[in-house]
């Protein structure tokens, strides 16, 4: 074969920078957090197609059950670890493996306090229980409400009465349900959906980890951080997906 | 020639890297205020004070989330500073599919007239 | 780094390649064989589930299978094609043959290659394990809810009688088909995308490499959504949530079973282009080379793929005209059905132009590309037919719908699928398929296919409803149904010819040059079979077939032995830990379906998970002084 009509052999890292520069793994996490982008749309799907009906078959109201002030905490534990992350890769950027690997560690431990949270708030709505108040208004027309037991025996009906219209009846349901996957439309999207984001977080917290022990062992350099970096992608999207969830389901 | 190239590369990256924490700490540091905006729009107390109805709460909730999240994309992600195919791969399916699939169920559950009757 | 201490993977082809080589290897044509071959036997027992089917329906009052095995043959025939048996031939093809045009050495993932496929074997076997055990899933390849859930019953109810394990066993054995494939498609975009060959920018890239590129995005977008719908039916099955229960299991607390069928279809309809795009790729292919032309509209043809790619996901809920959306969704999903039929119409006048007054070879490929067309059109019209909501009305769920999809499918994917075994047999063996077994197959497939499907359309107009196991002899569906059933057993004859070919062609077929057809793209300018680093050299990419801008001659001197060796050495070593991998997370999902102590399963095979994972993870990140301990290590073994 003639010189010209053939192409010799190139290494492939120059070969196929022919499109893009960055590195293949880069590429492949970003298809990746693409993909994840539907998982949690579907999820939310669900759970923002449910909200109405969980209302109206007498499910507990999110705003009710869910502690927004808990949660902000939770919230900024989460935006706190991703300010971290991206101090840690501009430390190994800048050759401090010490700033990188310190900025890792806190990032890692900042997630497990989020996955420390979010047991807490699932313990707590497991052992709050709920019931259902069956408003029947002069029209004819039912409405459903889910109480928490606690304040139905601290408030009464008053406030129920007080918004119902006048000549209602009010009937309250004495079984006393805890706020788990089966007892209410909202418990099973509201615990699907945020345990599978708790998951990510579980699983991004073993990837840091991970990539802490590498770099300890002087995995990594300025040349050489890619690891850090789809690590680093993987973290920020679920901190993103965390941005989203805190907005549609405790503050909406 | 791809020497030198790679050290100039890497001073580059250092230089940036100063301005880069600075710059991490200050979007982390607007991230917070948002947050503590959200909480606060939220609250009924705040909310009755203001006098802002429901629908305008929850466009500015979404407003805020949405700054939010494009900070976190744009600057902790890289995407502003790395490659336009990324931003692609990213926001093609969040705006283009995940987006609409959620509207477009939240429309076809809905009873709304016209649609479901 | 010291040469000799690297080991160099042998050179193995399909022929000389030790069973060892099978379970370790992560060369893209070895894996891209591994699916061919798996999928083809998957191919085959599907088939036979299908033979089932017919022989029960050739008669009317049949009583050759119960109701329950009926059902379940069709839960498995649908289940198999689709994702044990069409799905991966397109992958196993793209696996083999992208690399190739792109004139890449490899995958830009070679294990995560590997760990696709495994996870595609232990999914395969993992749902086909429900049939040894008498419990196969019995709820449709769809599995609506409340099929999925075990029909009227509460699941308590429908395990106590022992029943119902089966849509477990589809549901986790679909999980585990969906990272595989999930896998595959970001490893194909990566590969696609940054490792062609200098010179091949994404207008002179091979349309079926535009095919596999946009079927992989929409394997990246589709999956997430079945993936979540089957976790939901999971959460129901096992902890009692209720997303897809219905309202008259309890009026109190109730969730949606159409929920499900809108997830299903949002990935379910994106699947049918997953299916048939990358045959259109391939017919893009088969018809030049054959028609010793370029490709008649190139640009349409690429970029059609993408238009179809989007639309795609605009369509799903024309799989539910008939739940009551409501006539304003109707219309919606109506319109953008009628619009993804602009840009595949567009395709097939492309096809049509590119044989137009070219210099024809009538090969076996050739005559499977045409036949594609025809079927394909008659499959499209029917489509299109469907998604006109009135007609809708009238023929879902008959024997209409069910002509339709195998028009499309068989027709349509499978005849695609068969042109390109002709096409690339030569490519993957050095041995040309034998052209006269070829023709036979051919014909009678052409027949078979035909008396099968064809009356399927009439009796979908005469009201013969889908996935009825028998049916009364006064109903005037005998004739028809008989035919069927003839015509049924003469695509097995088929299929057995095709597989024989295979199989002697493998031994003594014709050999084969490094280009053999006279085709244009790359993957014609190496040897047959390819060497395991594919290229030394290459022609230049200054075109959409470079092998034809050389004059077609391709020269197969051997290689400078220094160059090879070099090569050889660049390739990644051979790795058995994505087979661990595959195999932990499959142990897994075994444990799952039956709970209580089984959950041990499930440790165990979290345990070996990791352990695949650790292994798989180290071997990758050998830091630099370490390197020469284990190159020592690896020596040892060796020797």
């Amino acid at each position: 074969m003639s010189e010209h009509a053939t192409h010799q052999r190139i290494p492939r890292s120059v070969a196929t920078g022919s499109f893009l520069e960055q590195d293949s793994r880069k590429t492949a996490m970003w298809a990746f957090i693409g993909s994840e982008t539907l998982f949690f749309g579907s999820l939310l799907a669900a759970y923002l197609v449910y909200k109405p009906r969980n209302l109206a078959l007498g499910g507990p109201h999110p705003h009710e059950v869910l502690d927004i002030n808990f949660t902000a905490v939770l919230a900024a534990i989460l935006l706190a670890s991703s300010v971290t992350m991206v101090l840690s890769i501009a430390g190994i950027r800048a050759n401090s493996q010490k700033r990188f690997l310190g900025w890792l560690l806190a990032t890692a431990l900042l997630g497990l306090c989020f996955i420390g949270g979010q047991v807490i708030e699932f313990a707590t709505l497991f052992n709050e229980t709920f019931q259902t108040v069956t408003i029947t208004h002069p029209d004819g027309t039912i409405e459903k409400r889910g109480v928490l037991s606690h304040e139905l025996e601290h408030d009464g009906l008053h406030a129920i009465e007080a918004a119902a219209p006048a000549g209602s009846q009010i009937e309250v349901d004495e079984t006393k349900r805890p706020i788990t996957l089966d007892t209410s439309l909202f418990g099973t999207t509201f615990f699907v959906l945020t345990g599978f984001h708790g998951t990510h977080v579980a699983i991004g917290v073993i990837w840091l980890l991970s990539v802490f022990v590498r770099g300890l062992r002087g995995g990594f350099s300025p040349i050489n951080y890619v690891g850090v970096e789809i690590a680093g992608l993987y973290w920020h999207f679920v901190d993103l997906v965390w941005v989203v969830l805190f907005t549609v389901i405790y503050l909406i | 020639m791809a020497h030198t190239d790679h050290e100039h590369q890497l001073v580059h990256e250092h230089h940036e890297d100063h301005h880069g924490q600075k710059l991490y700490i200050i979007v982390g540091v607007i991230l917070a205020i948002i947050t503590f905006l959200e909480v606060a729009v939220a609250l009924p107390e705040v909310k009755s004070f203001l006098g802002l109805s429901d629908t305008i709460v929850v466009v500015l909730l979404l407003l805020m989330m949405l700054a939010k999240g494009t900070l976190v994309v744009l600057y902790f992600m890289h995407l502003k500073f790395d490659s336009r195919f990324f931003a692609l791969l990213f926001a093609f399916p969040l705006l283009l599919l995940a987006v609409p699939m959620v509207l477009i169920f939240m429309v076809l559950f809905s009873q709304h007239v016209g649609i479901a009757g | 780094m010291a040469t000799t201490a690297v080991v160099l993977p042998k050179p193995a082809t399909p022929t000389t390649a030790g069973w060892r080589t099978w379970l370790t290897t992560v060369d893209h044509k070895l894996i891209g064989i591994q699916y061919l071959v798996t999928s083809i036997i998957f191919f085959i027992v599907g088939g036979l589930e299908a033979l089932l089917i017919r022989a029960q329906l050739g008669a009317p009052n049949n009583t050759l299978v119960s109701a329950d095995l009926y059902n379940q043959l069709f839960t498995m025939h649908g289940t198999t094609m689709v994702f044990l048996a069409i799905m991966p031939l397109n992958t196993g093809l793209a696996n083999y043959i992208v690399p190739l045009m792109i004139g890449a050495e490899d995958m830009a993932f070679p294990r995560l290659n590997a760990f696709g496929y495994w996870l595609f074997l232990f999914g395969g076997l993992f749902l086909y394990l429900s049939f040894f055990l008498g419990v196969a899933p019995n709820g449709g390849w769809f599995a609506y809810a409340p099929l999925n859930t075990c029909a009227d019953r509460t699941l308590t109810e429908c395990v106590s009688a022992g029943l119902g394990r089966g849509m477990d066993y589809w549901g986790l054995g679909l999980l585990i088909l969906g990272i595989s494939s999930l896998a595959g498609a970001i490893n194909f975009i990566v590969t696609i995308v940054k490792m062609r060959a200098p010179g091949m920018t994404f207008n002179r890239m091979p349309l079926f490499v535009w095919a596999t590129l946009v079927t992989s995005f929409l394997l990246l977008f589709a999956l997430p959504a079945i993936t979540v719908a089957i976790i939901m039916l999971m959460f129901d099955r096992i902890a009692g949530t209720h997303f897809f229960s219905s309202w008259g299991l309890n009026p109190q607390l109730y969730g949606d079973p159409l929920l499900w069928q809108h997830l299903f279809w949002f990935f379910g309809h994106p699947e049918v282009y997953i299916m048939i795009l990358p045959p259109f790729g391939i017919i893009s292919e088969i018809l030049p080379t054959y028609s010793r032309k370029p490709i008649f509209g190139y640009a349409f043809i690429a970029y059609s793929s993408v238009a179809i790619g989007f639309l795609g996901f605009t369509v799903w809920a024309h799989h539910m005209f008939a739940v009551g959306m409501g006539p304003l969704a109707n219309a919606a999903f109506a319109t953008t059905t009628m619009l993804i039929g602009v840009p595949t119409g567009v395709k097939i006048f492309n096809w049509i132009a590119t044989i137009w007054r070219g210099s024809v070879r009538f090969t076996t490929a050739m005559l499977f590309a045409i036949l594609f067309i025809a079927m394909f059109i008659i499959g499209g019209i029917s489509g299109v037919m469907l998604g006109s909501p009135p007609y809708d009305l009238q023929l879902t769920d008959t024997y209409f719908v069910v002509a339709h999809f195998h028009y499309v499918l068989f027709g349509g994917a499978m005849l695609g699928i068969f042109a390109a075994f002709y096409h690339w047999f030569p490519k993957m063996t050095g041995r040309i398929m034998s052209e006269r077994l070829g023709k036979w197959h051919f014909w009678i497939t052409a027949i078979g296919f035909n008396l099968t499907f064809l009356p399927m359309h009439l009796l979908g107009v005469l009201g013969m409803p889908r996935r009825i196991y028998t049916f009364d002899s006064e109903m005037g569906w005998n004739t028809w149904n008989l035919v069927q059933t003839i015509g049924s057993f003469l695509i097995a004859l088929g299929v057995l010819i095709f597989a024989w070919n295979l199989l002697v062609s493998l031994r003594r077929g014709e050999r084969a040059d490094a280009n053999p057809w006279d085709g244009g793209t790359l993957e014609w300018a190496t040897a047959s079979p390819p060497p395991p680093y594919n290229f030394l050299k290459h022609p230049v990419i200054k075109s959409r077939y470079p092998v034809w801008d050389m004059g077609s001659k391709v020269e197969t001197t051997p290689d400078d032995p220094a160059e090879v060796e070099r090569a050889l050495a660049h390739l990644p070593a051979p790795t058995i830990y994505p087979l661990i991998l595959a195999a932990g997370l499959t142990v897994m999902m075994i444990g799952i379906i039956y709970r209580g102590p089984w959950l041990a399963v499930t440790a165990l095979g979290l345990i070996v998970s990791i352990a695949g994972m650790y292994g798989w993870i180290r071997q990758i990140s050998i830091l630099p002084e370490e390197e020469e301990e284990e190159e020592e290590e690896l020596e040892e073994v060796t020797h």
